[in-house]
């Protein structure tokens, strides 16, 4: 048996060997026994090396991990109010308030009274129904409640994550 | 395929903070960081400890996985260098089959090698033989066989080339052979 034909025989095992090499193999264990004999002997190496196990740590291990890992990645948590709402919002309250004063301001060409400009657009003003301006307050009161209280949420629950986390790092 | 996106899809949810996330994969590569630590440092208190070491290193660092190769890789890799260099340190011999034709060595072994091949299963006195390896042998044999790594892989977690591997392997292999031979002869003369 050379070097060159155990070579051959692995490279084979390991399904390397090429068209021609797995030919002139075959050829081979026809004619030679002894070839044949040393050829399965590798076989059976191979088939008991493929079914070895790995080895197993101890029970503790994955907790012993876990408990060593130190507080890297914090927890993203989600904001309470979703900030595409928060924009939505604060666009359309813009808007809102544009118009009112866009609405107000047309008097100054409408009105035939020669009072003055600033007394029309404030009379104008004055004009509009009292239950807009209660909404419009309220909904700037409940805009600026969320947001804080949005942000003392999340300071809070970062805290809570930051006591939770292992000591030892 | 399927076991690489679940990797990819664990490793996303650490770094958004679940915890349970990096335990699965703790719990799903726990056995071969340690075989790989444990063929390296022949102890199992010190690959424990390196295996260890290795997943705390790895969740420090998950950041800089770059996914050019797989996460098992990586890991490996993490976990070859982290025991080889563990093993200088207490200055354990890891050098190869190519540095000294008798390579088989006996000292700090923990199963008594008698008593493991009285249990007869060739498989016992194949791991004896195999744990008798020079560790970078050793390694080699378990990432081609245990892990079933390709050789291009082997070569990006120890360093070597791919030709050297191939040769090592070759080698390693054949000298398995002729150890289980020589076991088994004995058996017999004993039995008769």
């Amino acid at each position: 048996m050379t070097p060159q034909d155990e070579q051959l025989m692995w490279k084979y095992l390991d399904g390397e060997a090429s068209e021609q090499e797995r030919t002139w193999l075959q050829r081979r264990l026809t004619d030679d026994m002894e070839f044949k004999a040393e050829l399965q002997a590798r076989q059976q190496l191979q088939g008991t090396l493929q079914h070895m196990e790995p080895e197993h740590p101890s029970m503790r291990f994955v907790m012993n991990v876990m408990d060593s890992l130190p507080q890297l990645y914090k927890k993203a948590i989600e904001p309470l109010v979703n900030p595409k709402w928060i924009k939505l919002f604060l666009g359309g309250f813009v808007i809102f308030v544009m118009g009112l004063l866009g609405y107000a301001a047309t008097s100054v060409n409408t009105t035939s009274n020669n009072d003055g400009i600033g007394t029309n657009f404030i009379d104008r003003l004055n004009a509009l129904p009292i239950s807009v301006f209660t909404t419009l307050a309220m909904i700037s009161f409940s805009y600026l409640f969320f947001v804080i209280l949005d942000r003392q949420l999340k300071k809070r629950f970062n805290h809570k994550l930051e006591q939770s986390a292992p000591k030892n790092q | 395929m399927q076991q690489i996106d679940q990797d990819i899809r664990l490793i996303e949810a650490t770094m958004r903070g679940s915890r349970p996330a990096f335990q699965q994969l703790v719990e799903r590569y726990q056995h071969f960081v340690f075989t790989i630590a444990h063929k390296i440092l022949r102890s199992r208190e010190e690959a424990e400890e390196v295996a260890q070491d290795v997943f705390v290193k790895v969740y420090k660092t998950l950041g800089s996985y770059e996914r050019k190769s797989k996460f098992s890789t990586w890991l490996y890799t993490v976990t070859y260098r982290t025991a080889i260099d563990t093993a200088r340190k207490k200055q354990l011999v890891t050098t190869s089959v190519d540095d000294n034709d008798n390579f088989l060595q006996i000292e700090d072994l923990e199963d008594s090698p008698l008593e493991t091949i009285q249990h007869g299963d060739l498989k016992s006195q194949l791991q004896l033989a195999i744990n008798q390896l020079r560790p970078d042998d050793a390694v080699l044999i378990t990432l081609f066989y245990l892990n079933e790594k390709p050789i291009k892989e082997i070569s990006e977690i120890t360093g070597l080339t791919e030709t050297n591997i191939k040769t090592k392997l070759h080698r390693i292999r054949e000298v398995l052979r002729e150890h289980l031979n020589t076991q088994l002869k004995a058996e017999i003369q004993d039995f008769l």
